[in-house]
């Protein structure tokens, strides 16, 4: 649909990057298509290295989805890693998609997927190597529209200032209708940027963040948001959901890579959604309502997937594997294909309790790493605030069955700065550590075995929109690094090793999860002082963000360390995601009073999903 | 029980992938192929295939070699149809042949690597008979050192370094065409664990000789080594003082 662009040329490049695999774009299973006139010409762009964002099931998806349609051309683009940036800037080359090395400006969509909120400045860089104008605002109208989506667009009010369009829910169905719709209205010869704008934000999910403004209070908070639209208003603003997983297209083939991937494998996704109702965590209020795949559509799958790539290790995700309803079933069958097939099987850490005595064998025989539980607190009353069912006995008893079997690596995963958190829940972790560690004494030397690895990993709670915790303050910098050493001092045993990430990424992580539309500066402005690659500890740069809040006047404490009331407007009110806010209100409240909330299975909360969605094959 | 040697030409874009992420691509080449392989024992099952030697990222070439065990034979030119079709563009499998269990690994059988190599110089106008003497000049030195990396033992931190001579690893290193700024060489270096040398070291010591060469003779501007093309054309084993290819070797 736009006028074919001169290819860049890498091949005199490549001999000077790191993994020049990286950027050949012929992987096994990527699409190839001769470009035609007639075309829609989208651009899928990961924030992060081809590594990261290679191993991102959504992107092999979206890829496929729309590569399957005649019409369509959809190809890769990820953030380059050094060496090709500094030889891209240096020769004046514009950032290309991978299979055709087009530069992007020749693309009719350039699609970012907002997975972590410490990936945002690599999206201006990614649409500053490619000329294209950061600000929507700033966009002419042969500029590529630039979509945003994924679980970050919840609240993607920080971002907003350079979307055209910004995409809430699964994308399974809205993308195609979007590009269909744009592909019409230039066929019709109708399309101006403008008229297309008023006619895609009346799609359910699609927000256009231009139609709307912000009104603020003098104390900073958010006073009204607006549509500047006629018969404008936020009621299309409600998120997109797939109501039948096992109806819901699925490629029966993925991209392959070259080079070593973070998840270099088969990846099968058993259901959507979650039970559990953690209250800190945004995945299992966002993805609700549940819907499973039945056990026919995931054999059929993983024997497609194995056939198509020549994979030779399958794995399952969900954010909580052992919920599935057939869970035995389907371990039964990976671990057929474990033996008939010689394919290696990754399974997550199950709950085991749930499982008979031989299939706990069975499981063994294929699980080849260390065990992972996150009890994410250390003491009962904590994991009660936050709603994490599960006991210390639970855990206790897990154990010990693995050292029993001869297990001798095992993982445990907590939070600091969880609400309500004192120090004597910190040394609960302490505590619970050491508890494991008696467990592993108290099995019999010749049935352990040696050299036994506790590697405890703390991560920073940060508070995120849409949870029962969006209202919380974040622990300040200090805080969290008095906590880590109080933890620190106490973990010193030759066989633990403590891990935790530096307090200064969750703190700016945490203004971005939970911030407004001005954010849009700071980031710009981040990204001018040099900030990029923020997720990565090595690259990222606190006190170049501080100065950016700084010269735009803002506060990161008023983002990140304020505890918001009820009754204030929060930044991305006007979505909704089918979970109520009473809802979420009762369960902060619940959270105050240290009192639990039982899983969809066992007693429906009434967080009014199965009100505001209808699904197949789920809990609602 | 079968095994199968196979020769394959890696040419194009092939040539960024490293030898490890080759081996995994075989791996599932062969799996989607539906190719009938042995599998090691033990928890974590791998298809039982060995390389004859690592060509270093960016190398083409036409003969690299594998050894690959199948559960049963089948024949040749359904096998390299069958693996052809999956093969990405730049690979392919082009010559193969069933050998007895009891013959030695590619790994201990590989000698020699025939190279060609295209370099275009900083100098416009190359004079044939100048690189001619260069070269001459280069071989007839008493030795050529180069500086390698000695294996680091346990527990030691600091990276040591030795000087080898080179020069017996050189059997053949000559000129094929003199095109503008563009010279063609030919050479065959040994490999393999008799003693080793990489094309691009050869590159780089000749290199620094003619820029000595050159500089002694106050040449106007510095010889420099624009770009490199380096092809691998063969890989050899001695056989009663002739060289054949490995499966040659093996008839």
């Amino acid at each position: 649909m736009k006028e074919e662009m001169m290819k860049v040329q890498i091949d005199d490049l490549l001999m000077n990057v790191e993994k020049p695999a990286r950027y050949l774009g012929n992987e096994m299973n990527a699409a190839h298509k001769e470009i035609t006139r007639d075309m829609v010409r989208f651009a899928f762009a990961f924030p992060d290295t081809y590594e990261i964002g290679m191993s991102h099931l959504g992107m092999q998806i979206l890829y496929h989805l729309l590569n399957e349609q005649e019409d369509i051309f959809c190809e890769r683009v990820f953030s380059p890693n050094e060496d090709m940036e500094n030889l891209l800037r240096k020769n004046n080359r514009s950032l290309f998609a991978l299979e055709t090395k087009s530069p992007l400006k020749a693309f009719d969509f350039i699609g970012f997927t907002l997975q972590y909120e410490l990936s945002y400045t690599n999206i201006l860089n990614i649409l500053e190597m490619g000329n294209i104008p950061l600000f929507q605002k700033d966009r002419k109208e042969e500029d590529p529209l630039v979509i945003l989506g994924g679980p970050c667009s919840y609240n993607p009010e920080p971002i907003a200032d350079f979307a055209d369009i910004i995409v809430l829910g699964e994308g399974e169905e809205i993308t195609l209708e979007i590009v269909n719709l744009y592909k019409e209205m230039k066929k019709n010869q109708k399309y101006q940027k403008s008229e297309f704008l008023q006619e895609v934000s009346k799609i359910e999910g699609v927000y256009v963040p231009s139609h709307f403004t912000v009104e603020y209070h003098m104390d900073g908070t958010v006073k009204a948001v607006r549509s500047i639209e006629e018969n404008g208003g936020t009621k299309n603003l409600k998120k997109r959901i797939i109501e039948d997983l096992d109806e819901a297209y699925f490629p029966d083939k993925i991209l392959v890579p070259y080079i070593d991937t973070v998840h270099n494998r088969v990846v099968l996704e058993i259901f959507r959604g979650c039970i559990r109702g953690c209250r800190f965590c945004q995945a299992g209020m966002i993805y609700r309502p549940v819907r499973e795949r039945s056990l026919d559509k995931l054999q059929k799958m993983a024997h497609d997937l194995l056939q198509n790539t020549g994979y030779e290790e399958i794995s399952l995700a969900s954010l909580s594997s052992s919920d599935y309803t057939e869970i035995e079933a389907l371990i039964k069958h990976l671990i057929e294909i474990n033996q008939e097939d010689h394919i290696g099987v990754s399974l997550p850490s199950l709950r085991l309790d749930n499982f008979s005595k031989e299939m706990i064998e069975e499981i063994q025989k294929v699980r080849k790493t260390g065990l992972t539980f996150a009890p994410e607190a250390g003491s009962q009353r904590l994991r009660d605030v936050i709603n994490k069912n599960i006991t210390e006995e639970d855990l206790l008893t897990s154990a010990k069955e693995a050292f029993e079997m001869g297990y001798n690596n095992i993982k445990l995963y907590f939070m600091i700065g969880l609400p309500t958190e004192t120090d004597d829940d910190i040394l609960g972790i302490k505590d619970l550590v050491y508890k494991v560690l008696n467990e592993y004494h108290s099995v019999p030397k010749e049935q352990r075995a040696g050299g036994l690895k506790i590697t405890v990993s703390t991560s920073t709670f940060v508070p995120k929109a849409f949870t029962p915790f969006q209202w919380e303050e974040q622990i300040t910098l200090e805080e969290i690094h008095r906590r880590q050493s109080l933890l620190k001092e106490t973990l010193t045993h030759r066989s633990i090793n403590y891990n935790y990430h530096d307090g200064k990424t969750s703190v700016v992580e945490g203004a971005f999860a939970r911030g407004d539309r001005r954010l849009s500066k700071v980031l710009h402005r981040a990204y001018r002082l040099g900030c990029k690659f923020d997720g990565w500890d090595d690259r990222f740069n606190y006190q170049k963000w501080m100065e950016a809040f700084e010269l735009e006047g803002l506060s990161l404490a008023f983002y990140s360390h304020r505890n918001r009331g009820y009754e204030e407007l929060l930044p991305w009110e006007h979505f909704d995601i089918g979970v109520n806010k009473s809802f979420l209100i009762n369960e902060n409240e619940k959270a105050k009073s240290e009192e639990v909330t039982a899983d969809c299975r066992l007693n429906c909360s009434g967080c009014g999903i199965n009100k505001n969605f209808t699904t197949k094959r789920g809990v609602c | 029980m079968a095994i199968l040697r196979g020769k394959f030409s890696k040419t194009g874009e092939m040539k960024y992938i490293s030898h490890l992420d080759i081996v995994r691509l075989f791996h599932r080449v062969l799996r989607r192929a539906g190719i009938n392989m042995s599998y090691s024992q033990g928890f974590n099952p791998h298809p039982i295939i060995s390389f004859a030697t690592a060509l270093s990222l960016g190398v083409e070439s036409q003969g690299e070699y594998f050894d690959l065990k199948l559960d049963e034979e089948i024949p040749f030119r359904e096998f390299k149809e069958k693996v052809n079709e999956h093969m990405p563009r730049g690979i392919k499998i082009v010559e193969g042949k069933y050998i007895d269990s009891k013959q030695d690994s590619l790994m201990s059988m590989v000698e020699y690597s025939d190279y060609k190599i295209a370099l275009d110089f900083s100098v416009e106008e190359m004079n044939e008979r100048l690189v001619k003497e260069w070269i001459a000049g280069f071989l007839e030195q008493e030795t050529i050192m180069i500086t390698r990396k000695k294996k680091k033992k346990r527990r030691q931190r600091r990276q040591e370094y030795k000087e080898v001579d080179v020069k017996p690893l050189i059997k053949n290193f000559t000129v094929e065409k003199v095109e503008g700024r563009s010279v063609v060489f030919h050479t065959l270096l040994t490999t393999g664990s008799k003693g080793n040398l990489k094309p691009e070291d050869l590159i780089q010591l000749f290199e620094k000789y003619v820029q000595n060469q050159s500089a002694s003779k106050e040449l106007e501007q510095p010889l420099e080594i624009m770009s490199k093309r380096i092809k691998r054309n063969d890989l050899y084993h001695e056989v009663n003082g002739e060289l054949k290819n490995l499966i040659d070797a093996v008839r």
